[in-house]
C-alpha cells in the first residue's frame, strides 16, 4: 500500500513581504493552495488525518528565499507541469513554485538528507569585516537566545560553518555568503553568526536593516554537496 | 513602492506577528487607483486577527471594489508594540493594500461592532494624523464615517464622526461614495456633500444636531443646527438581500485568525424576540437569501479559497425556511471535499442531531446551549424560548450518540433576577452532570459541563434598554456565589467576565455626547483594546471619567423612565416605542411573546418594508 504513493518535490521562492510569513503559516498556506488547485494529497492515517506534506528545513521569519523545497505525497499520479501551474494560481504574490519533479517515495523525507543551507546577507551598516581572522579562531562563539530561559547564552559553532566569504563591500555595506550546516530541528541562525563576526571585526551591526536570503539547500552525494533540486537527478542516473 | 513600505521593512523585524501589517493576501484587491477614484479605508478597530474574522468586512469590501470609480482598502488597529514602533519612527497609519497613509483617503470608515472598541478608533485616528474631533478637521482631511450595530447609539462617538450610517450598508455605502465623487468633480465643499447625503435614509450627520439638556442637566432632546436635516434618521433597509451581491471570494488571511473559513449568510434578522438581544430587534425584518444563492456562494467560496471550513451564519440558523434540504446538500458537498461544516446557533432538535452527528463524526466537539437564565420564570422574562424539557431531551440524545462535553451559556444581572435564578444555574449544571454519569456507569470520567456567564448590559432598541445594570459589586458577589457552588460539582467548570468592563459597556451603550471628552482622555492615559481582559486599563478609565465629571453609574446603574427622551432616539430602528414598552411590561409580568411566525406581534417594522413572517406557521 505504501509503495503506491507518489512523491513530488517542489522548489519555491518566498520574497518581499512574504518573508514575514512564518513556517506554520506557510504550511497552512500550502495546504489551502493544494485544496484550491483541486489536487488530492495523501492523508496520514489515524484519528486526526492530515495532509502528507513537508517543508524542508523551515526558514526563519524575516528571511527571503530564492530556492526552498516542499514535498507532497499523493495516491494518484499527476503531471508535474500541471501541479506547478495549478498551484501557482492559488498563491499570493511573492511566493511561487519554480519547478516540480517526481522523486522516489520513501519513508524518510528530504529533510533528513539535507545538511546545509547557503545564505547571502546584506549588512548595510557594516564594513571592514575580518572574516579570515574570525574563521581561523579555535573556537567560534556566538550568542543565542535560549528557547526556555529566554536568556542569551554562548554557543560554540565552528563545526556548523561550512564556508563564509565576503562577496562585495562598498560604501553602502557588505554582502556576505555563508554555507552553514543545518539539521531538521537545529540550525545555526546566520544573524547570530553575523553579529559575532561584526563584534569580532569591531564593525557596526544593525539587526533591523539586515537582509538575509537563503539561496539554496544542499544534500550530500559522496564527497560533494549538491543542491536538493539536483540530488534526485543524480540518484536517478546512478541507479 | 510607497515610502511607508521602506520604513515598514525596518519596523516589521521588530514587532510580533509582522504579517498582520503586510496585506498581500489572496483575493485582496491591489490596484493603482486612477485619477478621480474615491478611496475608502475600511477600518476595523481591533487586531487583524479579529477584524479579518468579520464577514461584514468582506461584504462591503467586495461591494465597494465592484462599484465604479471606488477603491476600498483595509486597515486594522496595530497591536501596542506596532503602535509604539510607528510613533517612534514617525510612520503614519496606512492601508494594507497600497501602504497609503490614511490621511490621503477620501473616506476613513470604521465598523462599530462593540462599544469597547471606541478607544481603538481614537488610536487609529491619532496614528493616522487625523484630528480626532470632527470640528477640528480641515476641508482636505478624509471624511470619517462609521456604521454597524453600535451605530444605533453612536452618540458617545458622534463628535468624532462626520457621518454615521444606521442599518444595512450594502446599498447605502456605494451610493454615498458616488455622491462624494460627484461633489468632488463639481468642486463642492465637504459641507455641501454632507447636506446632500443627509437626504438619504440611514444617514446621520451629527454636526447638524446639538443635544439640549433640561434644568437638571438631563438629556432633553436635540436642536437642529441645519433646518434641512431630518428630525429622526430611519435606518437603511435592504428589502431583498438576494439582490445584493454577496462575495464569492473572501480574502484568505496569511496568518491564523479567529475564524478562518468560507461563510454564507442565510438570513438577516430574527423572529424569536429575545428581549435582551439588540441584533434581533434592529435587524428586523427577517430577510432570507435563497437556497440556490447560498449553495452557490458556499461552493464558489470554497473553490476559490481552498479553505477547510464552511460556516452558515445567522442569528438562529435552524429557522431558515429550507434548512433541511440546504444542510443536506451542503453536508454532502463538504464530505466529498474534506471540508468541515460548522452551524452556529442551532436549535437542538432531531434533525440537528442527525446533522451534528454526521458532521462531527467521531470527533465530537462540545454541545452548546444558550439557556441564558437558570429558571423558567427568568427565561420567560427574557423571552428565551428554551425549556428544561428541551435541554434534557436533547442531552439524552447527545449522550447516547457519544457527546461528552456540554457548554452552557448564561447571562447574569438580568432584570428581576434573584438568587433563586442563580441556584437554578447550579441546579441545571448538577442535573446535567448526573445525567452524564448515568451514561458512564456512575462516574464523571471524560464528561464535562462548562458554565459560562456573561454580564447583562442594557442595549438601546431592546425592551430592556431602560433597565439598570447590576453594579460591579453585585456582579462580583454573584460570581462568587456561583463559583462557590459550582466548584463542588465534579466535572463542572465555570467562566465569567470582568465586571468593570461590562459597566463601561453599558455606559457607552446608553450614554450620549457628553462622553467624548472622557473617551479622549482615557485614550491619552493609555486605554486601548478595552475588549481584551489582558491589558485592560481600569485605572485609566476611572481617572478619565472622574476628570470629565462623568459618573458611570448614572448611565449604567439607573432605571430610566421610558417616557424620557433618550440620546439614541435620534436614530429610528423601525420598531415602535410602543412595542418596546409593551414588551417591557410583559417581561415584568413574566409573560412571553411567541415567535412572529405564529402570529405578527406588531413591532411596527412592516410600516417601513414588507415583513412576510407574521403567522406563517399559525395553525
Ligand atoms: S412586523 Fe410582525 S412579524 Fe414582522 S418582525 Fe415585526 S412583529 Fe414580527
Amino acid at each position: 500500500m505504501q509503495n503506491s504513493f507518489h512523491r513530488y518535490l517542489f522548489g519555491f521562492y518566498k520574497k518581499g513581504n512574504m518573508r514575514f510569513i512564518s513556517h506554520l503559516d506557510l504550511q497552512r498556506l500550502f495546504k489551502r493552495c493544494i485544496k484550491r488547485a483541486g489536487i488530492v494529497p495523501a492523508y496520514s492515517n489515524g484519528f486526526n488525518p492530515h495532509e502528507k506534506i513537508n517543508i524542508v528545513h523551515p526558514l526563519s521569519l524575516g528571511f527571503e528565499t530564492e530556492q526552498d523545497y516542499f514535498e507532497m505525497d499523493t495516491e494518484t499520479p499527476y503531471e508535474t507541469d500541471f501541479l506547478v501551474d495549478r498551484m501557482n494560481l492559488a498563491l499570493p504574490e511573492g511566493i511561487r513554485f519554480t519547478f516540480c519533479r517526481e522523486i522516489p517515495y520513501s519513508s524518510r523525507n528530504s529533510s533528513s538528507i539535507t545538511e546545509s543551507s547557503l545564505y547571502e546577507a546584506f549588512l548595510p551598516a557594516s564594513q571592514n569585516l575580518n572574516i579570515d581572522g574570525f574563521i581561523i579562531q579555535d573556537r567560534v562563539v556566538i550568542l543565542k537566545k535560549d528557547k526556555k530561559t529566554k536568556k542569551m547564552v554562548e554557543k560554540e559553532v565552528k563545526n556548523w560553518i561550512g564556508r563564509i566569504e565576503l562577496i562585495r563591500e562598498s560604501e553602502e555595506g557588505s554582502t556576505v555568503s555563508m554555507l552553514l550546516r543545518s539539521a531538521p530541528n537545529e540550525t545555526l541562525n546566520p544573524v547570530n553568526l553575523l553579529e559575532a563576526l561584526c563584534a569580532f571585526s569591531g564593525a557596526a551591526f544593525d539587526r533591523e536593516s539586515l537582509r538575509v536570503t537563503r539561496k539554496d539547500l544542499f544534500a550530500r552525494r559522496g564527497e560533494t554537496l549538491v543542491p536538493l533540486s539536483r540530488y534526485y537527478e543524480q540518484e536517478h542516473q546512478n541507479g | 513602492m510607497s515610502s511607508v513600505q521602506n520604513e515598514l521593512d525596518r519596523l516589521l523585524l521588530k514587532v510580533e506577528k509582522p504579517a498582520r501589517y503586510i496585506g498581500g493576501e489572496l483575493h485582496s484587491v491591489v490596484r493603482e487607483p486612477a485619477e478621480g477614484t474615491v478611496r475608502f479605508a475600511f477600518c476595523f478597530p481591533d487586531l487583524y486577527e479579529i477584524g479579518m474574522s468579520y464577514l461584514g468586512l468582506n461584504i462591503l469590501y467586495h461591494l465597494l471594489n465592484t462599484t465604479e470609480h471606488t477603491y476600498c482598502e483595509r486597515c486594522f488597529t496595530p497591536a501596542r508594540d506596532m503602535m509604539a514602533a510607528m510613533k517612534d519612527n514617525g510612520v503614519p497609519l496606512f492601508t494594507l493594500e497600497t501602504k497609503t497613509p490614511l490621511k490621503e483617503m477620501d473616506f476613513v470608515g470604521f465598523t462599530l461592532q462593540y462599544e469597547l472598541s471606541y478607544t481603538n478608533i481614537l488610536a487609529m485616528l491619532d496614528l493616522a494624523g487625523i484630528p480626532a474631533l470632527s470640528c477640528d478637521r480641515a476641508e482636505d482631511d478624509p471624511i470619517v464615517i462609521a456604521g454597524g450595530p453600535c451605530a444605533f447609539n453612536a452618540e458617545p462617538i458622534a463628535d468624532f464622526m462626520d457621518v454615521i450610517l444606521a442599518g444595512d450598508g450594502e446599498e447605502l455605502l456605494p451610493k454615498v461614495c458616488r455622491i462624494r465623487k460627484e461633489c468632488k468633480e463639481t468642486g463642492r465643499t465637504k459641507l455641501d456633500f454632507l447636506k446632500e447625503i443627509a437626504k438619504l435614509q440611514g444617514v446621520y450627520i451629527p454636526r447638524f444636531y446639538e443635544p439640549v439638556t433640561d434644568e437638571n442637566g438631563a438629556f432633553a432632546g436635540y436642536r437642529k443646527l441645519w433646518d434641512g436635516a431630518p428630525d429622526r434618521i430611519l435606518k437603511a433597509i435592504v428589502h431583498d438581500i438576494d439582490k445584493v451581491d454577496f462575495p464569492k471570494e473572501l480574502i484568505v488571511p496569511l496568518i491564523e485568525v479567529v475564524h478562518d473559513r468560507a461563510v454564507a449568510e442565510l438570513f438577516r434578522g430574527c423572529t424569536r424576540g429575545c428581549r435582551f438581544c439588540q441584533a434581533g430587534m434592529v435587524y428586523r425584518p427577517v430577510r432570507e437569501r435563497s437556497e440556490d444563492k447560498v449553495i452557490d456562494i458556499a461552493k464558489t467560496q470554497l473553490e476559490n479559497s481552498g479553505q477547510g471550513e464552511l460556516s452558515l451564519l445567522s442569528l438562529s440558523t435552524s429557522d431558515y425556511t429550507k434548512f433541511e434540504p440546504l444542510v443536506t446538500e451542503l453536508m454532502g458537498y463538504c464530505k466529498d471535499h474534506q471540508v468541515s461544516l460548522s452551524l452556529p446557533s442551532l436549535r437542538m432538535d432531531n434533525f440537528s442531531f442527525k446533522v451534528l452527528d454526521e458532521i462531527q463524526g467521531v470527533r465530537k466537539t462540545g454541545l452548546t446551549f444558550a439557556a441564558e437564565a437558570g429558571t423558567q420564570r427568568l427565561r420567560d422574562v427574557i423571552n428565551k424560548n428554551v425549556t428544561e424539557e428541551h435541554i434534557f431531551t436533547a442531552l439524552e440524545q447527545a449522550f447516547t450518540l457519544g457527546w461528552t462535553s456540554v457548554k452552557l451559556y448564561f447571562m447574569m444581572g438580568l432584570p428581576t433576577e434573584t438568587y433563586e435564578d442563580l441556584d437554578g444555574i447550579v441546579d441545571l449544571a448538577r442535573r446535567i452532570m448526573e445525567k452524564a454519569k448515568e451514561h458512564n456507569g456512575g462516574k464523571v470520567g471524560r464528561y464535562s459541563v462548562s458554565v459560562s456567564v456573561s454580564n447583562f448590559v442594557p442595549k438601546p432598541d431592546t425592551p430592556f434598554m431602560w433597565v439598570r445594570q447590576n453594579t460591579p459589586e453585585e456582579f462580583e458577589e454573584k460570581h462568587y456565589y456561583l463559583k462557590d457552588r459550582l466548584r463542588k460539582i465534579k466535572g463542572v467548570n465555570f467562566r465569567y467576565h470582568g465586571s468593570y468592563a461590562s459597566m463601561l459597556e453599558a455606559v457607552f451603550a446608553r450614554g450620549g455626547r457628553e462622553l467624548s471628552g472622557a473617551l479622549l482622555r482615557a485614550y491619552e492615559l493609555g486605554a486601548a483594546f478595552d475588549a481584551w481582559t489582558e491589558g485592560f486599563r481600569q485605572d485609566a478609565w476611572e481617572q478619565a471619567l472622574s476628570e470629565n465629571g462623568i459618573d458611570g453609574s448614572y448611565f449604567a446603574l439607573n432605571d430610566i423612565d421610558p417616557d424620557m427622551p433618550m440620546p439614541w432616539e435620534i436614530i429610528d430602528c423601525g420598531i415602535s416605542k410602543e412595542f418596546f414598552k409593551d414588551e417591557w411590561n410583559k417581561a415584568q409580568a413574566a409573560v412571553t411573546t411567541p415567535d412572529c411566525r405564529l402570529g405578527c406581534n406588531g413591532c411596527g417594522i412592516n410600516a417601513h418594508t414588507e415583513c412576510r413572517w407574521g403567522g406563517i406557521y399559525a395553525e
